[in-house]
């Protein structure tokens, strides 16, 4: 267990760049989640981390150890695959005690451990089975178990749950959080699925063309994104250009017929954008709300049935 | 209705077994022939079945001086030794090609298709005139560099393919546990391409065993491997000495197909268009 810090780390694949100047620190036994669009550079950042990517520039800090540019293999830190990367030439219990293994560990010792590590994972008995007679929930949670059992100073999860189906990944995500929390081990959890980040995280760190957005407490970066993109990644559907307005009351910006406030710092004739969450929204037809609510005014054009909730397309 | 459905199903049966028959003819006939050839002792224009059937050919080739026996001994020789060296050379070159952006990748991959891209004769007459200068035509040692030209193009395109159908991933995961370059490809890498490698082997050493072109021009006439002694035998109008050896050829040939079989994935094949 230990503390990461990354500073100004930049890397580019030709003239893209992947990662720019990210700096970041997790502290220790936290969960970081990093979320971020396909191609936004999450991979890479935690593949640098593991030492399979190398930056050009920039350092990478265990608690106080530079690892910039220490070898993959020797670096402590312990990765789990989108694919599992369970090896289907052993059986699970080869797999775990692989790296056991690598640390010269003695039998016995060895034979505790994977043990020990399959009980955590609500595995046990399976030592024998080789990975492709496992279903893929299964198989994750043997490799977190191989990931887990060598007792890494950071955990790397790179999107472990992309491959499940919904209700195991549902289930497996409140375990991978619980254990976490049991092992206090520091961990970069890397997804694109904004409620996986927002329901695990000590910390969400919003990613995009290799940039940090935003790197707040989940509540704090879901009710207080920085800027559009960081509101709409995070699920706010409803994101509008508008305009500012002065009159002798003082600054507002108009939606519907809405008079709304404007941030500090604005002035007459900027733009803003106007974000609202769906489920912030009360659909009235014509009576009061009440006052705690702005009235916006439109015309439905569309609606479509979603099953728990229903989608409303409304032109003001 | 009911006797029409049963007259469409008679129809196709007899159509099948047509088919059947006839594509196992067109398979199997010319294998027959030879294995009837190989123990006829006396066969003579027009009769269908030889007059006189015994094994004295079969004994004469399988006893202990025969040049059958001493020409298979080269031959399996020959094969085994290039089954070996195509490994040694295909393994690290599939592997490199494999995982490394190497510069020029597609025109090395390319070049080793170049032998098989000409029409063999000259490729085989311009390589006799350079072994000429370096002393290897008519050596066992010549022989093998021409088989190996032959089969590195089989050897190393199915290991680059199977290399490459193996996720990075797993090679990562080790080396994220702690196991060095070396140690990953012997205990990851390596392990999970051995069918592959295997089922390239068996077929270099079928390449190599029945090789004729490239053995008769280096070779001939002080190598004689088996082919080029069924050739020189059915030369001589010796049709049963030129047909126990094509049933000897064919029974290696015979049992690592079946090998083969089981070994070779879909993936390894799917991967070869690089």
């Amino acid at each position: 267990m230990a503390t990461l810090t990354i500073k100004n780390l930049n890397k580019s694949y030709g003239s893209l760049k992947v990662l720019n100047d990210v700096n970041l620190t997790v502290e220790e036994g936290k969960l970081v989640t990093i979320l971020g669009p396909s191609g936004s550079g999450k991979s890479t950042l935690v593949r640098a981390v593991a030492g399979f990517v190398h930056p050009e520039s920039g350092e990478i800090y265990l608690d106080n150890r530079n690892i910039t540019n220490q070898r993959p293999d020797l670096r402590n830190t312990a990765m789990v695959f989108q694919n599992y990367a369970l090896w289907p030439h052993m059986t699970i219990y080869q797999n775990i005690a692989y790296g056991l293994k690598l640390q010269k560990k003695s039998r016995d010792e060895i034979e505790q451990k994977v043990k020990w590590v399959l009980e955590l994972v609500d595995l046990p008995g399976l030592e024998e089975r080789y990975p492709t007679q496992l279903s893929g929930g299964q198989q994750q949670r043997v490799a977190l178990a191989r990931a887990l059992v060598v007792d890494p100073e950071i955990l790397l999860l790179d999107e472990p749950l992309s491959n499940l189906d919904a209700k195991i990944r549902y289930r497996l995500r409140f375990e991978i959080k619980k254990l976490q929390k049991r092992l206090n081990i520091t961990t970069i959890y890397i997804t694109h699925d904004q409620e996986e980040a927002l329901s695990i995280a000590d910390v969400v760190i919003l990613l995009n063309e290799g940039q940090i957005l935003q790197m707040d407490k989940p509540e704090k970066i879901y009710s207080q994104p920085n800027n559009s993109f960081v509101a709409e990644f995070l699920g706010a559907s409803n994101v509008i250009a508008g305009k500012v307005f002065e009159d002798d009351k003082g600054l507002y910006t108009l939606l519907g017929g809405a008079r709304l406030p404007v941030p500090e710092g604005k002035k007459a004739q900027d733009e803003v954008t106007i974000i609202f969450r769906a489920d912030e929204v009360i659909p009235a037809r014509t009576e009061s709300v009440g006052n705690q609510y702005f009235t916006i005014n439109g015309r439905n054009n569309e609606q479509m049935y979603l099953g728990a909730k229903r989608r409303y397309e409304v032109e003001t | 209705m009911q006797n029409i459905t049963t007259l469409k199903w008679w129809r196709g049966m007899v159509l099948r077994t047509i088919g059947i028959v006839l594509i196992g003819l067109i398979i199997c006939g010319p294998l027959a022939g030879t294995l009837l050839w190989s123990f006829a002792e006396k066969w003579y224009w027009p009769n269908v079945f030889p007059q006189e059937i015994g094994v004295k050919y079969w004994q004469n080739a399988l006893s202990g001086q025969s040049q059958v026996m001493e020409s298979l001994g080269i031959s399996i020789t020959i094969a085994v030794i290039v089954v070996l060296a195509a490994t040694l050379i295909s393994v690290p070159a599939g592997y490199a090609l494999a995982r490394y952006n190497l510069p020029w990748k597609r025109i090395l991959l390319v070049l080793f298709l170049m032998p098989q891209a000409f029409p063999q004769l000259p490729v085989f007459i311009n390589m006799t005139s350079i072994f000429y200068r370096y002393n290897l035509v008519g050596t066992v040692k010549g022989v093998i560099a021409v088989h190996l030209v032959i089969s590195l193009v089989y050897s190393i395109w199915i290991a680059t393919s199977t290399f490459k159908s193996i996720p990075v991933s797993l090679e990562e995961a080790a080396i994220n546990l702690g196991a060095n370059r070396l140690r990953v490809f012997f205990r990851i890498t390596l392990p999970l391409a051995a069918p592959g490698i295997i089922a390239s082997s068996i077929f270099v050493f079928i390449t190599s065993l029945d090789e004729f072109t490239g053995t008769f021009f280096i070779g001939a006439p002080f190598i004689q491997t088996l082919p080029i002694l069924m050739y020189t035998a059915s030369m001589g109008y010796n049709m049963q000495y030129a047909s126990v050896i094509a049933v000897l050829l064919t029974i290696p040939a015979l049992v690592f197909m079946f090998i083969l079989e089981r070994f070779l994935k879909v993936e390894y094949i799917s991967g070869l268009g690089v």
